[in-house]
């Protein structure tokens, strides 16, 4: 399949179930709702690392929210509800809670509950209230700059993590100024965040290594300075790689973001020097999810 | 269709109709709810030798008064709606579980006292101990919402735990009296030791109260991001009656009662 020059192989992106929440983050002004967005996703770019996934959905406006103050809406994903649950807990009572002006709440309904007030409210050290009103219970945790406000818990879903692409350039200048542009595309769409550095990755990786204590290392197929020494994945021209990841609730938020970005990349066409798109998998062994690109892309 | 009773008997005594809900008649054909038997004047009696009974057994039950002694209408309903034409007796919606009861008049004594659940919406004025428990008991209003669109007489939200109580007009004394949680809007003024006892809960006043019990502490002019949570759960209740109320807003608040190492808030929105 060619799109504006660009070649899209016949592969497929290999992404695992996940379990994912989703929580509202208020503040004074958009500003301090995204520093506490920005400090509690922070060192949450792989399972692999850092026990969670976790980026900023998207900004909300005061409508958007429920005490009427500008917000952010964040993402996260983990392995199981009970990694989920413990990232939660401590991102929360560091990050947010620590952060001026800020309150949290709920971001997702449904039976499945994960704490989040519910085991922050002992900071208050006996003098945190509880509020029951429309059926919700918030917390009310004096702090110095007033209160701190946290709903009692959020919902928890089932969830894609995993997500990927390729794009591989004559140049790294070329092939991150393509993967920038698709960043901003696929941060419009709702349910996904991209967890890594603005949301794109240099150091795509394999399963396992040579030494016994890594469970994950270089992908060496893809590393422009390995051709030549090993089976590589790279024609001569291609001087560069750099992946995009995504999470999202399901799998159809997966797909739509993909497509999103793929899109956006081969806008830049062959003139501008994107040659191929591929994708991140594991032999299909490993992963419930196969995002082959030809479908997406369809 | 909903079904109808209308009181055709005004007798002197007062009338209980505990038992007559919404859920209790839908089981039921025309004949077997005419015999349902209801107490009057201290004597066990047919419902239909006080009220004709007319219409079909659903959800919805219209209830005609011809007097305002026609107690426990709506007592311990879980569900469905209750609408009342005339002035309620004591005790409407008591124990209330769920569902609507829409009075298009006053309330007595004891409206929605010791309620759980559902919607109590009294368009005219209610009497004592809105919310109260009821005699004996330590609970006052354990959930649910009470909109009163008039006055309230005294005990207001006595020993009330959760749940909402909406009063747009005045409140007589000891509103709020030993609260236990929960929430009482106050649109109007209010009288005498509002607050006394308070253990916890959220007394909101739209007007600033000649005085407070001397236990109730002055906590300062704060900016309760809270607030705005309340506010718009009243706003769905009050419409355009709603106090503008944005989180940047300073209002004075009390805390206490002290009496008892309470954790409640007396907030003065003006």
């Amino acid at each position: 399949m060619q799109i504006n020059g660009v070649t899209i192989e016949d592969t497929f992106a290999e992404a695992f179930g996940m379990r994912a929440t989703r929580i509202i983050i208020t503040a004074l002004n958009l500003h301090w709702a995204r520093q506490a967005g920005e400090t509690m996703t922070g060192f949450a770019t792989s399972v692999i690392g850092c026990g969670v996934e976790a980026g900023i959905e998207s900004d909300l406006t005061a409508d958007q929210t429920p005490d009427g103050r500008p917000g952010v809406s964040i993402l996260l994903f983990g392995m199981s509800t009970k990694d989920l649950a413990k990232a939660l807990e401590r991102r929360t009572g560091q990050c947010i809670l620590t952060c001026p002006t800020t309150a949290v709440y709920a971001g997702m309904d449904g039976s499945e509950r994960l704490p989040l007030g519910k085991t922050l409210r002992y900071f208050g050290d006996g003098y945190q209230i509880s509020k029951l009103l429309d059926g919700k219970r918030y917390w009310r945790i004096p702090v110095m700059d007033g209160e701190f406000i946290a709903e009692q818990d959020t919902g928890r879903c089932a969830a894609v993590g995993g997500g990927n692409f390729l794009v591989l350039a004559d140049t790294l200048p070329e092939a991150l100024t393509a993967c920038e542009d698709a960043v901003i595309a696929m941060r419009q769409l709702p349910n996904v965040i991209l967890p890594f550095p603005g949301g794109i990755v240099r150091s795509g990786s394999k399963v396992g290594s040579k030494y016994k204590a890594l469970v994950a290392s270089t992908n060496q197929a893809y590393c422009p300075t390995l051709r030549g020494l090993v089976e590589t994945q790279l024609d001569d021209k291609t001087g560069a790689v750099l992946e995009i990841v995504v999470n999202g609730l399901t799998p159809d938020d997966i797909i739509l973001a993909m497509r999103a970005g793929i899109e956006t990349v081969c806008s830049h066409g062959r003139e501008r020097g994107i040659r191929r798109i591929s994708a991140g998998n594991y032999g299909g062994k490993l992963g419930q999810f196969h995002f082959k690109l030809h479908e997406v892309m369809a | 269709m909903s079904l109808i009773l209308r009181q055709i008997n005004e007798q002197k005594g007062r009338i209980d109709l505990r038992g007559i809900t919404p859920q209790r008649l839908a089981t039921l054909e025309l004949p077997a709810i005419e015999q349902l038997r209801i107490t009057a004047d201290h004597q066990m009696v047919p419902l239909s030798s006080l009220f004709s009974v007319e219409g079909d057994p659903m959800d919805e039950l219209i209830i005609i008064l011809g007097n305002n002694r026609v107690d426990y209408i709506g007592a311990r309903m879980a569900s469905g709606t209750i609408t009342l034409s005339g002035d309620a007796g004591n005790h409407a919606g008591s124990g209330m579980m769920g569902g609507r009861l829409l009075v298009n008049g006053n309330g007595g004594d004891f409206t929605g006292s010791a309620m759980q659940g559902g919607e109590i919406i009294v368009q005219g004025n209610v009497g004592n101990a809105t919310g109260a428990p009821s005699a004996g008991g330590l609970c006052g209003q354990n959930g649910g919402v009470i909109h009163v669109q008039g006055h309230a007489g005294d005990r207001a939200g006595e020993c009330q735990r959760r749940g909402l109580l909406i009063i747009e007009g005045d409140a007589g004394d000891l509103a709020g009296y030993r609260m236990i949680a929960g929430t009482i809007y106050v649109g109007g003024r209010t009288g005498e030791h509002t607050g006394l006892g308070m253990r916890r809960g959220t007394i909101l006043l739209n007007h600033r109260p000649d005085q407070l019990p001397v236990t109730l502490n002055h906590n300062g002019s704060l900016s309760l991001i809270m607030l705005t949570l309340v506010i718009r759960q009243l706003r769905h209740y009050l419409a355009g009656k709603t106090p503008e109320v944005s989180f940047a807003r300073h209002v004075d608040r009390y805390v206490g009662d002290l009496a008892c190492q309470g954790l409640g808030e007396i907030i003065i929105l003006t």
